[in-house]
C-alpha cells in the first residue's frame, strides 16, 4: 500500500496506479482530453497537470502518466495548475475552432477567447492521437497514424485514401473526444481507392 | 441451462458521467437480490476499479460479470484483458453502456434511469444465467503446408515458408526455372522483369529440404478444418487416387487468358492475342513488319483491366523495337479512357523507341478488316486507318480450366463467371482466416505476375506464422465460432449455401458425408447460418440463440405498455447509438438498446419470443444491405422479418410493430430519428391485448418460428435477394415466392395453433370446440388436423360418429 | 525500370524482416528510385512487419523522403542571397509559368521537376539554375528557355498521341 496526499486528504493507493487513477478513484476530478481509459495514456494535451509540493519546491507533472509514490503530496488546484490549464484551452480554441466540446469545457473554466491566430473554423482535431491508439490497441488494425509533421500535421489513413484495411467499426469516432473523427470519417472508410493491403501480425 | 453460473455486477459511476444522473444505490437495490455479488465503484475500468473486481470475482467465485458502464466497444477487450487470469473467457464478461444509452440521453430523473438501467441489466443477468461457456482451445496444425492449384504464387508461397523453416507440399507439374518460364506467357504476358525473380524463386524452391514436390495430380476432394485437412487428389492418367494430411492449406490458382471473340477477327494467324505474340516471339524472334497492339479490353468488357494490357502490350512493343533495332514499326492503339500511367523513366524510354500511341474516341468502336484497323479520331472526329501486318489484341481473363476445378473442390466459388475474391466479412482481426491466407494468384483478381508473386509470399507469411502461433501454443480458437451438432445435423447444406466466410464444410466418415462441420479457424463468427438451420442444429459459440431468447425475454417481460426494444448491430446501430451518447444527443427513454454482433443472427423465434413476452415493437437496427460487414446480414434479416410481419397479420395484429431500419454510426442525429420514428408508431398503436386467446396466438408464433421446420426450411432456402442468380433453380418471382411462402404460413400457423389448444387443454376435442376456439372456419380446420394425424402429430379417434383429436403420447 | 523492381526486391533481402530497418530501407530504395512509391512501401511495411499506415506516417514524417516521382530533369534554382538579390525569385515564378507548376512540383509528363533551394555556393555566377548537376551561370528566361527546348526536344517525338501529348 502506498500512501500520498491528495489536496492535503490522506489517500491509500497501490503500485502501478498513476496519480489521474489514484484522484479519480477518490472522488478527485481532474480534467482530460487525450486520455481515454480504453487505450495506454500519452500526455500530449497537458490537460491534467497537477503540482507536486515537497516544502519549497514543486512540479507540474501529467497527471495521467505519473506513478503514484509514497509521500507525495499532490495538488489539483493550485494557481499554477489552473493558469497550465488555462493556457492550454486558450491553445486549443485557436487550433480547434470548430469543436463544441472543447469550447465547452474551456468555459466550464472560464476561457471564453483566445488571443492565438485560429485555423480554419471547420478544424476540430487536436492530433490527441487517441484514434490513431485505439485503433493500433483496441481493434488491433492500425488503420490510421498521423501523417507530415508540425503544423500540417494530421489523421489520416495510408495516403490519404480509404483503404481495405479500415472495417468501418467507428472506434475512432466514438473516442475522439473533439468530434474532428466524425468529419473526417469518410476519408478513412469507404470503397478502397488504393490496391494496397496490409498484413495483420 | 449452465450450472452454478455466479454473477457478479458492477456498476461504474464514471465520475460526474453517471452517478448523479442514475441513481446507482436504487439499482444496486433493485438488482442485489438477483445476483451474486452487486457493487459500486468510481471508475471499474482503471487499475484501483479493476483491482477491486478482481478481489470480489475471487473472494465471491465469480464466473459471469456485468459492468454497467461504457461503450462495449472500446472498453471490453481491457476487461477481458486484465481479468483473463481469473479464468474469465469472452463471452463471460457482458457491459451494459448505462452512460451512453441512459445517463448521457435521458432528460429523465435519476431514479427513472436507474429502473431503465434494472431493466437491461436484469436482461443481461437472465442471458448469463443461460450462457455455457466453451472451453478455450489451442489450435494444432497437424501436417505441412500444403499449396495446390499449379499457380505461380505457389513458388514463392512455398519459398516463404520454407524461409519461415516450415514444411510444406507443392502441387505442381514442375520445378524445372527454365520450363516454367516457358509457360509464363500464357498467364502473365509481358513481364520479362520479373522473369529473373521467379527464375530465382524456382530455382530456391527446388533446393530447399522443405519442400516437397508432389506429382502432377488433380484435387478431387477436400474434408476436414484448418489444422487437420485431408487431401485427395487423383493422377489424370492412371486414375489412382492418394490422400494427404495438411495442416493448412493455400490456393495458388492463376487466371485463365483466353483470345477474345470473332467479332474482333482473332483467327490465331495475322491477328493474335498477347499471350500468343509472347510465344511466337520467343519461337521464331522478333516479328518483321508492322505490329499494332489494339487495347481492347474495354470492347470486352474488361475495361477495370487495362492497365494490365496496356502494360503487357507496351513491354512487348519495346522489346520488339529493341531486338528488332527500330526497324519494327510498332503502334499501340488505345480507347481515350484509359489512363496510361508510365514513370518518367518508361517515358523516356518510349520517346527514344518511338513506340506510337494512338488514343480513339470511345464513342466509336474500332473495326478490324483484313490488314487494316479502322477507328476514330480524337480531335477530328474523322476516321482513320491504321495498317498492320500483325494485329495483337487484349486477352479474356477468366477462372477456367482446372484452376476452376480445384477452385470448386476447395469450395471458393462465390459466383459463377467472376473472379474468386469474395464479398467478405469487414470485421476486427481477431475473427481470422481471411482470404489472403489461403488465396493467391490472378484468378483471385487479375494482376500481374508481381503481385502474383507477392500474394503467393503474403500467405507464406501469413500461414508460417499462424503454424509458429500454434507450435508455442499461443493459436487459440475462436470464442465466437458456430459449432455444428452432429446428432441434429440431417446435412442439409442450407448453412454452407448461406456462410460468407467459407468456415462450413461436409465432414467425410460412415454414412457418406452427411453432417456440416465448421472450421473454427475461418468462421467469422456472422451467426447468419445458425439463425437459418431448419433443425435448429447449428450454434453461435458463447452467444448462442438460447442466450439471446433468455436476454430479450427477460426484457420484454419488464416493458411498459409503449416501450420498444432495438437490436442494434455492432456496425450500424450500436455504434450509431453510443455516438448519440458521447454527444449528449437527447432521446426517447422508451427506447431500450441491446447490442448483437450482426442482425443476421437473430433468429426468428427470438423475435417472435420478444412479442410473447410483451415487447410491444421490436426494431432491428444494422447498417445498409450493401454495407453489412457481415455480407449478407441484412437481407437474411429482411426475410426473418417478414416471416414474423406474416405471422403477426396472421394473428391480428398489427404487422409494424417489427420493423427493419439502417443506421449510419457516424449520423447519430439520424439514428435519433430512426428510432423515434420507430418509438412514434409503437406508441400509437399501444401494447397487444394480453387476453387468452391473444397469448395463444403469440405461443403459436413462437413454437411456429422455433420448431417448425419445414417452415424453418422454405424460410433458409430463399434467404437470398430477388435478383440473385448464383443458384440454378432459385430464380424467383418476387410475388409468387410471396403467395407461396404466405399460402404455406397459413396452413402451418393453422397448424400451430390448433396444437396449442390441444396441449393446453390436455384433453381430446372435437372438431367444433376446436373452429370455435380459434374462430376458423370448420372446413379448414378439418383439413389441417387430417394432415397433422397422417403426419402423425396428433391422433384421432371416432365417438357417435364424430371425430376427436389429441395430441399424441 | 526493368531493372528497378528487381533492385528494390535485392534491397529487401539485405535488411532482416524486423521494424527497427524500416527508416534504412525508406532510404536505400529512395536512393535507387528516387521516390518511394505505393507499392515499395507495400513491400517494406510486410518485410519489417510494419503497419503501412505506420510507414506511411514514417515517411511522411521526414521530409527527406519523397513520394511522388521526380521527373527526367530536375531543375533547381537557387534563392540564396547573392541569386535572391540578383533576381532568384523572378526566374523562379517565371519557370513557374513555363512549366505549369508549383515549385516543389513536378510537370504532368513527368519531364521537369522544379524546385528551389538554398544557396549552392556559386555566388559569383548568380543568379544560378542548376539543371541536371550542371550550373546555369547569369541566367536569364530566354536562356533557361532554350536549354529548355533543347531538354524537350532531346528524342524526336511522335505527333499522334500517347503519354506525352
Amino acid at each position: 500500500m502506498i500512501t500520498l496526499t491528495i489536496n492535503d486528504q490522506e489517500v491509500k493507493a497501490r503500485k502501478g496506479w498513476t496519480l489521474l487513477e489514484a484522484a479519480r478513484h477518490h472522488g478527485v476530478d481532474i480534467p482530460t482530453l487525450c486520455y481515454h481509459e480504453a487505450v495506454a495514456p500519452s500526455g500530449a494535451c497537458r490537460l491534467c497537470m497537477v503540482e507536486l509540493k515537497d516544502g519549497d519546491w514543486s512540479k507540474l507533472v501529467a497527471s495521467c502518466i505519473y506513478p503514484v509514490a509514497d509521500g507525495l503530496n499532490v495538488y489539483t488546484e493550485t494557481p499554477k495548475v489552473q493558469n497550465v490549464r488555462r493556457w492550454v484551452l486558450e491553445m486549443l480554441l485557436a487550433a480547434c475552432p470548430g469543436s463544441e466540446e472543447i469550447a465547452t469545457l474551456a468555459r466550464r473554466y472560464g476561457v471564453t477567447t483566445t488571443r492565438f491566430a485560429t485555423k480554419s473554423a471547420n478544424e476540430a482535431c487536436m492530433v490527441c492521437g487517441l484514434c490513431v491508439r485505439v485503433c493500433e490497441e483496441v481493434v488491433g488494425l492500425s488503420a490510421i497514424a498521423t501523417v507530415d509533421r508540425g503544423v500540417h500535421k494530421r489523421v489520416g489513413a495510408p495516403y490519404l485514401k480509404p483503404t481495405d484495411v479500415c472495417v468501418a467499426c467507428g472506434s475512432c469516432v466514438t473516442i475522439c473526444p473533439t468530434g474532428a473523427m466524425a468529419k473526417i470519417f469518410d476519408t478513412v472508410r469507404g470503397e478502397p481507392q488504393t490496391k494496397l493491403t496490409q498484413l495483420q501480425a | 441451462m449452465a450450472a452454478n453460473a455466479k454473477i457478479g455486477v458492477f456498476l461504474c459511476q464514471c465520475g460526474s458521467k453517471i452517478d448523479p444522473l442514475v441513481d446507482l444505490q436504487a439499482l444496486q437495490g433493485a438488482l442485489q437480490t438477483d445476483v451474486d455479488h452487486c457493487e459500486i465503484l468510481p471508475y471499474t475500468c482503471l487499475q484501483p476499479g479493476l483491482e477491486s473486481i478482481m478481489h470480489a470475482v475471487a473472494a465471491h467465485r465469480l464466473n459471469r460479470l456485468i459492468i454497467a458502464g461504457c461503450e462495449s466497444r472500446l472498453m471490453l477487450k481491457k476487461f477481458e484483458k486484465e481479468l483473463a487470469p481469473l479464468d474469465l473467457l469472452k463471452g463471460q464478461i457482458d457491459m451494459i453502456n448505462v452512460r451512453g444509452h441512459i445517463a448521457a440521453v435521458s432528460e429523465q430523473t435519476p431514479e427513472q434511469n436507474a429502473a431503465k438501467a434494472a431493466k437491461l441489466i436484469k436482461a443481461a443477468v437472465a442471458e448469463m444465467h443461460v450462457m455455457s461457456p466453451t472451453a478455450q482451445i489451442r489450435a494444432k496444425i497437424d501436417g505441412p503446408v500444403v499449396i495446390v492449384g499449379n499457380g505461380l504464387a505457389g513458388y514463392a508461397a512455398a519459398q516463404a515458408l520454407a524461409d519461415k523453416e516450415v514444411d510444406c507440399l507443392l502441387c505442381t507439374d514442375t520445378l524445372d526455372a527454365d520450363a516454367v518460364l516457358r509457360k509464363v506467357s500464357d498467364h502473365y504476358p509481358g513481364e520479362g522483369e520479373q522473369h529473373p525473380r521467379l527464375r530465382r524463386i524456382v530455382t530456391a524452391v527446388a533446393q530447399s529440404p522443405r519442400v516437397t514436390l508432389m506429382p502432377p495430380s488433380e484435387l478431387v476432394h477436400l474434408a476436414g478444418v484448418t489444422g487437420d485437412y485431408t487431401l485427395t487428389f487423383q493422377d489424370a492418367q492412371t486414375g489412382d487416387s492418394r490422400q494427404y494430411r495438411a495442416g493448412a492449406l493455400l490456393a495458388a490458382l492463376d487466371a485463365e487468358l483466353v483470345p477474345p471473340g470473332p467479332q474482333f477477327g482473332y483467327d490465331g494467324d495475322s491477328v493474335l492475342y498477347q499471350p500468343e505474340l509472347e510465344r511466337r516471339i520467343r519461337h521464331s524472334g522478333t516479328p518483321k513488319g508492322k505490329v499494332v497492339f489494339w487495347v481492347n479490353d474495354h470492347e470486352i468488357g474488361m475495361g477495370e483491366f487495362d492497365q494490365l494490357s496496356v502494360r503487357a502490350a507496351w513491354s512487348m512493343a519495346r522489346h520488339i523495337r529493341e531486338t528488332s533495332n527500330l526497324k519494327t514499326e510498332t503502334i499501340i492503339l488505345y480507347n481515350e479512357k484509359m489512363p496510361v500511367s508510365l514513370s518518367s523513366a518508361q517515358r523516356a524510354v518510349n520517346r527514344k523507341l518511338k513506340i506510337a500511341w494512338v488514343p480513339y474516341d470511345q464513342a466509336v468502336r474500332p473495326m478490324v478488316q483484313d490488314r487494316c484497323i479502322t477507328f476514330c479520331g480524337l480531335k477530328d472526329h474523322v476516321e482513320h486507318e491504321i495498317d498492320w501486318d500483325l494485329l495483337v489484341l487484349s486477352p479474356l481473363r477468366r477462372v477456367g480450366g482446372q484452376a476452376l476445378q480445384t477452385a470448386k473442390t476447395l469450395g471458393l466459388i462465390h459466383k459463377p463467371d467472376r473472379f474468386l475474391t469474395g464479398h467478405h466479412a469487414k470485421v476486427r482481426p481477431e475473427m481470422v482466416g481471411r482470404e489472403a491466407t489461403y488465396l493467391a494468384g490472378s484468378a483471385r483478381y487479375p494482376c500481374d505476375l508481381q503481385e502474383t508473386l507477392n500474394q503467393g509470399r503474403r500467405a507464406g507469411v501469413k500461414n508460417a506464422a499462424m503454424v509458429a502461433k500454434a507450435g508455442s501454443g499461443e493459436l487459440f480458437v475462436p470464442r465466437t465460432v458456430c459449432w455444428v451438432d452432429p446428432e441434429l445435423c440431417i446435412g442439409c447444406g442450407q448453412c454452407q449455401e448461406l456462410c460468407d466466410c467459407g468456415g462450413i464444410s461436409v465432414d467425410a466418415g460412415a454414412g457418406g458425408g452427411l453432417p456440416r462441420v465448421v472450421d473454427p479457424m475461418v468462421c467469422t463468427g456472422g451467426g447468419t447460418c445458425a439463425a437459418a438451420c431448419p433443425y435448429r442444429a447449428l450454434i453461435l459459440q458463447n452467444f448462442t440463440n438460447d442466450q439471446r431468447e433468455a436476454r430479450l425475454a427477460a426484457l420484454a417481460n419488464q416493458l411498459e405498455h409503449d416501450d420498444v426494444v432495438v437490436f442494434g448491430c455492432a456496425w450500424g446501430g450500436l455504434p450509431a447509438a453510443d455516438n448519440a451518447g458521447t454527444q449528449g444527443l437527447k432521446y426517447d427513454p422508451r427506447i431500450h438498446m441491446i447490442g448483437i454482433p450482426c442482425i443476421g443472427q437473430l433468429d426468428p423465434c427470438v423475435m417472435a419470443r420478444a412479442f410473447l413476452e410483451g415487447a410491444p415493437g421490436l426494431l432491428l437496427l444494422g447498417c445498409l444491405p450493401e454495407e453489412c460487414h457481415h455480407s449478407y446480414g441484412v437481407d437474411h434479416a429482411w426475410n426473418r422479418v417478414s416471416l414474423i410481419k406474416k405471422l403477426l397479420t396472421l394473428s391480428g395484429f398489427n404487422r409494424r410493430r417489427i420493423a427493419l431500419a439502417h443506421a449510419d454510426l457516424n449520423k447519430p442525429e439520424e439514428f435519433i430519428r430512426t428510432v423515434e420514428s420507430f418509438s412514434q408508431t409503437i406508441s400509437s398503436l399501444g401494447p397487444i391485448d394480453r387476453t387468452a386467446a391473444n397469448r395463444a396466438k403469440l405461443a403459436a408464433m413462437y413454437d411456429l418460428a422455433k420448431n417448425n421446420t419445414r417452415i424453418r426450411a422454405l424460410l433458409s432456402a430463399v434467404l437470398r435477394r430477388p435478383w440473385e442468380n448464383a443458384y440454378t433453380g432459385d430464380q424467383r418471382h418476387a410475388l409468387e415466392y410471396d403467395r407461396d411462402f404466405s399460402d404455406a404460413l397459413v396452413e402451418e400457423f393453422l397448424q400451430a395453433r390448433l396444437l396449442g389448444v390441444l396441449k393446453a387443454e390436455k384433453r381430446p376435442l372435437g372438431l367444433t370446440e376446436l373452429s370455435q376456439a380459434l374462430h376458423e372456419e370448420e372446413r379448414r380446420v378439418i383439413e389441417a388436423l387430417m394432415e397433422m394425424v397422417r403426419e402423425g402429430l396428433i391422433a384421432s379417434r371416432h365417438e357417435n360418429r364424430r371425430p376427436y383429436f389429441a395430441c399424441v403420447n | 525500370m526493368e531493372q528497378l523492381n528487381e533492385e528494390i526486391e535485392q534491397i529487401m533481402q539485405t535488411y532482416p524482416g524486423k521494424p527497427e530497418y524500416l527508416i534504412f530501407l525508406l532510404q536505400d530504395i529512395q536512393d535507387k528510385a528516387g521516390y518511394i512509391s505505393p507499392e515499395s512501401m507495400q513491400l517494406v511495411s510486410e518485410h519489417t512487419g510494419v503497419p503501412l499506415t505506420q510507414a506511411y506516417s514514417v515517411a511522411t514524417f521526414y521530409q527527406s523522403f519523397r513520394l511522388e516521382p521526380r521527373g527526367d530533369h530536375d531543375i533547381r534554382v537557387c534563392l540564396g542571397t547573392a541569386c535572391h538579390l540578383k533576381g532568384g525569385q523572378r526566374i523562379t515564378e517565371e519557370l513557374e509559368r513555363r512549366l505549369n507548376v508549383q515549385a516543389g512540383e513536378t510537370t504532368e509528363d513527368q519531364r521537369f521537376t522544379l524546385s528551389t533551394v538554398n544557396c549552392v555556393g556559386a555566388c559569383a555566377l548568380a543568379p544560378v539554375v542548376v539543371v541536371d548537376d550542371e550550373y546555369e551561370p547569369h541566367v536569364t528566361a530566354k536562356k533557361l528557355d532554350r536549354k529548355l527546348k533543347i531538354l524537350e526536344h532531346e528524342f524526336d517525338e511522335n505527333k499522334e498521341g500517347g503519354p506525352d501529348a
